[in-house]
């Protein structure tokens, strides 16, 4: 066969053709001028290019977003966003305008409605909605980007990025580009001399900007103890001493929400009574929760990777490099694709909570009429098939496994993750929880999605809590003692009510639901006294004054 | 959209039904998404019965299974229940169905040296008037168990409550009698409406009364013994609802106020979550004395409206640190406005009382804010410094008054505060 | 003419004799060292030959140091100047028996009290309660004081000025009156009621309607003027009627408290008296273990 000559540099040529328009805005180095950079994105960015624009649920290269939306729509246009999250209402401008065309993501947060109203109009043109180590993952395999506008804490004239207690999605993006030929550009809060620790090198990007005023950064992860409930407390107790006791829980993830940080707040008094602290809660993949203060100053914790920083956090999280990932200049290291590696393959369990469970156990936090993503959730909330190492409490769960035995496995034993969703059986304005469908698949319909988007299938899901009790799933046999069990625990929803006491009887002989009582928990005691911090300021008083909260979340 | 309160019924009997003691117990607060209760013994052959007062529609079945399950799990019987409901979900209204019942029948958890010393700004209007007066002394007056809830919320569709969001009663610290008002602010924001403002208005007169008979009886009456009025403000002042209402009374408590002085010590107690705002930030300034934790806030109009009037650079109302350090108990306690700056447990404003108390009434007198030409006068010197300064935080109040690092009094837990912080001095 | 509203000064000139204001004047001494409380009008009038203290809000000027003060708003400086006028007027007729002690009138027209940054740094709360404190001394010590609504009466501002008086009258609304702590239309926003609902409501409950008509039912006013030109004989005629209530040293025949039992009489504050008369009798029988 005769081999035809063929061009294998087409992507260095590009890059030098893009670079040769640019390089002349550069001044000192790769330093930009902010005026300049509109016309730099011209002159390397082409119409239909794939483009990443760095942002998740916490930091935003906002400048170099609003950069992006003044490109003249009618040079640069139909571009195809790749990017983790789009909470900003200037990621949706670039679509409103005709500047870009398609997105595929993992999170919208505050901007789901309106991705899922531009959906419906056209303006936007869905790939997928992944999870974040998926879409990674894509980054490497066919959704490359050509250009990447990514953002630091600080950079010098050399393009070495410092990106720090923030460093979250940058390496990843970086070098899925750079390494294919595209063009890396950063903001950065402050253009330096020395940048005080090399977190990208500085051969990996191509030009730096000192943004106008430091990059955005969402306090998602900071849930204020003052609004914790009575209920929401019960609920922790009975977490506590039904799985965390029970399985003896060391490596772990908690969603960010109240349930969850009601857990964090107990450990040191209801966990400590109980006599659990040195037996759970030793190692987590999360982000610097400020409700876990107490548990890791009252020693409960051993090691914290964590996926991004928290506004307020960063000076504590440095004051304990025993506990959290600080390098050699003192400052914490984020890293989200390594934290969601951990959390997808050496947690023993995740603990969160959502909007909806189906009769089945399905859960998701889609809304009829909003396509908010998941995040990282779904690779926390499941059994990592590749898993090979051991844990008791992974084994404890797999032997307990009900189905284990029926399953194509024959004899051969597994272990499992306790996967735990946290819901009050009614949410605000007495909207329930436990549903017959979910909302997801009106979403789906209203969205066109080819799949109602669901957040923790529930071949995954082992343990349900709610303020009625604790249902152990995975000991259920066959999917009518499932929808038995979920029945036992959704009170007074629809789904609830369709409950037969009889069967609900059964259940807690096998050991299948635990009403509190069942457990030994005193209700009375489910009150906000049994917080290690009730208010913010105590979260301050217990980090000596290291927490620096976020204005927005002070009240002394 | 919003309709008016409705009544639902039930009766439920246990098979083999256990009987309520002969007793009543009142439990809860009417916040939003939560209820209060009363069980009441009563003979209705081992019955149940069940009235709820609610604004919720379309969950008179759920309700009902509510109920049904409470009482076959309880098995209790001849008991009266009555229910304040304001949008608790079934789960809130099972727990507390339980809670109740459990400190009902096997006493509460809590005792009173627990009230003490835990977080103030976490207590009940009621438990706040229990913690502040001596173990057992407290005796309230026009209680929940009188049912004196406002006339003019149910047609409005707004939750009532049995107490009005008020609670009113006498105790004693030492050989002292205080009369007390303590307002709820998870009821309506702690507002003043019809019910509440007589309630508050009264107490300020049966004190003073009080007192007259007392010297009338002991013209050398002892210091010691002169009683007091405690008011534990949590309040945004007017309650909309009835605002006509809660506007005259304000105006009568003002009245009762300028009666009571040289005779009975009114004292502010400001430590609650919704702070001391509207026309009630000016009946606390008019009282003898103001402790505050650093938790409570005084002032007279609230963040958004200064917001609204002068813009978000001016004045950005999410800014909760700019909020309390404006009208914050460090700031007025460095201003002056506030006597005491203490812990946020009901021991420490128990502390400063003892300091309040050991004075008489004419040092007492001096420690007001305003109320004579000379107070005046020296307000207006504040008000001078107001225009020289043109302060744009209260920061530079705080520099002013001679403090080196205004910015790291934020952060200073009280003792360090008090040690640290130079107070503004107004000749 | 239509109306008063932001015309402080023009309602002083109509109820006093021709030529009588004196501004900034008691008793022949300015009580007002320099440019102070700008929206706020000091002095002394006489009323149908009567010598009084008048007290009033300026609409149509603004505090040039204050930048939340206009049009009537009491802040800082206004309230301590009108607290200034109502303490110098007690200590100069300290020595005079009860019945000749000097009328004060309030001419009450403010939309509010100084809704600003500094007004919450320095205490704006203080400067309302130190006010209402001194009004409520005067008329303890036997000033009769008449508080007259010719405009906007307007939540703590009329707290501030106004609800402190032995009586209280208002023009109609014919006037443009408004007596409210909150227009309808924003009750209607944080009660979710629809304005047509409460409006309804407001003829059968005055509880928390806007307007004069309603704070009469509640015993808040004493008696609506419907002729600008009778404000004058009105005005005396109070004055006289109040020195007859308050001539045995009686302090609850008028003013707030005598309000409150007005209320009841025209039926539209009825329970406050059941409380009040539950909360003594409770206390009757424990007042034993207190004393």
């Amino acid at each position: 066969m005769k081999k035809e000559k063929k061009v294998w540099n087409i992507k260095q040529q590009d890059y030098q053709e893009r670079m040769n328009k640019a390089s002349k805005f550069a001044h000192n180095g790769k330093v930009l001028e902010q005026k300049d950079v509109v016309d730099v994105l011209s002159s390397i960015i082409k119409s239909g290019d794939r483009v990443n624009l760095e942002g998740n649920n916490q930091k935003q290269a906002d400048f170099l977003a609003a950069c992006l939306s003044n490109l003249d729509v009618n040079k640069i246009n139909n571009l195809h966003m790749v990017q983790s999250a789009v909470p900003l209402p200037i990621h949706l401008e670039i679509f409103e305008k005709g500047i870009a065309k398609k997105l595929d993501f993992a999170f919208a947060g505050p901007m789901g409605a309106k991705v899922a109203e531009f959906i419906n109009e056209g303006k936007l043109e869905l790939g997928a909605i992944h999870t974040y180590l998926e879409l990674f993952a894509r980054y490497f395999m066919d959704l490359t980007p050509k250009v990447a506008l990514v953002c630091a804490y600080e950079a010098d004239k050399d393009g070495n990025l410092y990106t720090g207690f923030n460093t979250e999605d940058t390496p990843v993006i970086v070098e899925a580009t750079k390494f294919t030929q595209g063009i890396v550009i950063a903001q950065a809060n402050k253009i330096v001399d020395k940048v005080q620790r090399i977190d990208i090198p500085g051969e990996w990007v191509d030009f730096v900007v000192e943004s106008p005023k430091p990059f955005f950064l969402e306090p998602l992860f900071t849930r204020d103890p003052g609004a914790i409930t009575d209920t929401q407390i019960l609920m922790a107790m009975i977490a506590l001493k039904g799985i965390y006791a029970e399985y003896n829980v060391e490596r772990l993830n908690h969603g960010l929400g109240f349930q969850t940080a009601a857990i964090e707040l107990l450990l040191p008094t209801y966990g400590e009574e109980l006599g659990l602290k040195g037996r759970i809660c030793k190692h987590f993949a999360l982000n610097p929760h400020p409700t876990l203060i107490p548990a890791i100053e009252a020693g409960w914790v051993e090691s914290i990777h964590c996926f991004g920083g928290e506004l307020g956090m960063q000076k504590y999280c440095e004051a304990r490099p025993d506990i959290f990932f600080i390098g050699s200049d003192g400052t914490m290291r984020s890293n989200r694709a390594f934290s969601q590696t951990a959390g997808h393959y050496a947690i023993d369990m995740f603990i969160g909570s959502t909007l909806q469970i189906d009769k089945y156990g399905n859960s998701s936090t889609a809304t009829s009429n909003r396509v908010a993503g998941f995040g990282g959730a779904p690779n926390l909330g499941c059994d990592a098939k590749g898993r090979r190492h051991s844990t008791p409490a992974w084994l404890k769960c797999g032997e307990e496994f009900e189905e284990q035995g029926t399953s194509y496995l024959g004899n051969v034993p597994r272990g499992k993750r306790l996967v735990v969703q946290m819901v009050e059986t009614f949410q605000e304005k007495m909207s329930p929880s436990f549903v017959d469908e979910l909302d997801a698949w009106k979403l789906a319909k209203n969205a066109n999605l080819s799949l109602p988007p669901v957040m923790i299938y529930s071949d995954d899901l082992t343990h349900i809590i709610t303020e009625e009790g604790l249902v152990y799933l995975h000991k259920c046999k066959g999917l009518e003692e499932r929808m038995a069990a979920i029945q036992a625990v959704a009170g007074f929803t629809e789904v609830g009510l369709r409950e037969d006491p009889k069967k609900t009887e059964e259940l807690r002989e096998k050991g299948i639901f635990k009403t509190p009582e069942d457990l030994g928990i005193d209700r009375r005691r489910a009150n906000r006294s049994l917080l290690a911090a009730s208010t913010i300021k105590e979260l301050v008083d217990w980090s000596d004054g290291l927490y620096e909260p976020p204005a927005r979340f002070q009240n002394w | 959209m919003s309709k008016e309160l409705r009544t639902i019924d039930f009766e439920f009997k246990s098979a083999d039904s256990k009987e309520f003691p002969k007793i009543s117990f009142h439990y809860g607060v009417v916040g939003s998404g939560d209820m209060e209760l009363i069980y009441q013994y009563k003979d209705l052959g081992g019955a149940a019965k069940i009235t709820i007062c609610t604004p919720v529609t379309g969950f008179d079945h759920v309700w009902k299974q509510v109920f049904e399950k409470f009482i076959t799990i309880s098995k209790i019987g001849n008991i009266l229940i009555e229910i304040n409901d304001n949008n608790a979900t079934p789960a809130v209204v099972f727990l507390r169905l339980n809670q109740a019942l459990k400190e009902a029948l096997d006493g509460v958890e809590s005792n009173n040296s627990d009230l003490v010393s835990s977080s103030f700004l976490e207590l009940s209007a009621r438990e706040r008037a229990i913690g502040l007066v001596d173990e057992n002394s407290f005796t309230e007056l026009v209680s929940s168990y009188d049912k004196m809830s406002s006339p003019h919320l149910p047609k409005m569709g707004e939750s009532i409550e049995f107490d009005d969001g008020i609670v009113t009663g006498v105790g004693k610290i030492g050989e002292k009698t205080v009369f007390i008002i303590s307002q709820e602010g998870r009821y309506i924001g702690g507002s003043l409406g019809e019910v509440s403002g007589a309630k508050f208005v009264n107490i300020l007169r049966l004190a003073r009364e009080f007192y007259e008979s007392m010297l009338k009886n002991n013209p050398n009456l002892p210091e010691s013994k002169r009683p007091a009025i405690l008011i534990s403000f949590e309040t945004g002042g007017v309650r909309l609802h009835e605002a006509n209402a809660g506007l005259l009374a304000h105006a009568e408590i003002m009245n009762e106020l300028q009666l009571n002085r040289g005779k009975v010590p009114v004292i502010s107690i400001i430590g609650s979550k919704v702070g001391c705002f509207g026309g009630m930030g000016f009946i606390a300034a008019a009282t003898d004395i103001i402790i505050m934790s650093e938790y409570g806030r005084l002032g007279l109009t609230g963040p958004e409206v200064i917001e609204q009037e002068m813009g978000k650079d001016e004045f950005d109302s999410t800014d909760r640190a700019l909020v309390y350090r404006t009208t914050g108990g460090k700031h007025k306690y460095i201003v002056g406005d506030s006597n005491y700056l203490v812990e946020n447990n009901a021991a420490s404003f128990r502390e400063a009382l003892k300091k309040v108390f050991s004075l008489d009434i004419n040092e007492i007198s001096k420690l007001r804010r305003v109320g004579s030409s000379e107070m005046i006068a020296k307000q207006k010197k504040l008000v001078q410094l107001s225009i020289d300064l043109q302060p744009k935080d209260s920061i530079d109040v705080w520099r002013f008054a001679g403090n080196e690092n205004p910015e790291k009094l934020v952060d200073l837990n009280v003792k360090a505060f008090l040690e640290t912080a130079k107070q503004l001095d107004i000749k | 003419m239509d109306n008063l509203l932001g015309k402080g000064r023009l309602a002083i000139d109509i109820i006093s004799d021709k030529d009588s204001f004196q501004e900034n004047i008691i008793d022949g001494k300015s009580i007002v060292e320099k440019d102070f409380g700008d929206c706020a009008v000091v002095g002394t009038i006489k009323i149908n030959g009567i010598e009084a203290v008048v007290i009033g809000n300026d609409g149509e000027t603004y505090n040039p140091r204050f930048p939340v003060v206009y049009a009537g708003i009491i802040g800082m400086e206004e309230a301590y100047k009108m607290a200034d006028a109502v303490y110098i007027t007690i200590k100069n007729d300290a020595s005079k028996p009860q019945g000749e002690k000097r009328p004060i009138i309030l001419v009450v027209d403010t939309p509010g009290n100084g809704p600003g940054k500094q007004e919450e740094i320095f205490g704006m709360n203080k400067a309302t309660g130190g006010y209402q404190l001194a009004l409520a001394e005067a008329r303890h010590k036997g000033h009769p004081i008449v508080a007259i609504v010719i405009g906007r009466a307007v939540s703590g501002a009329f707290l501030c000025h106004g609800l402190q008086a032995d009586h209280i009258l208002s023009l109609d609304a014919n006037f443009g009156t408004m007596i409210h702590v909150m227009p309808i239309s924003s009750i209607a926003r944080i009660t979710k009621l629809d304005i047509e609902k409460l409006t309804a409501m407001s003829s059968e409950n005055p509880v928390f309607a806007s307007g004069a008509k309603f704070f009469y039912q509640l015993g808040g006013i004493e008696e609506l003027i419907t002729d600008i030109d009778s404000m004058p004989s009105i005005i005396a005629k109070h004055i006289e009627e109040i020195k007859k209530l308050k001539s045995n040293g009686e302090v609850d025949a008028t003013g707030p408290y005598a309000r409150g039992k007005l209320g009841n009489e025209r039926k539209g504050r009825i329970v406050r008296e059941k409380i009040i008369q539950m909360m003594n009798d409770q206390f009757a029988t424990v007042e034993s273990k207190y004393s």
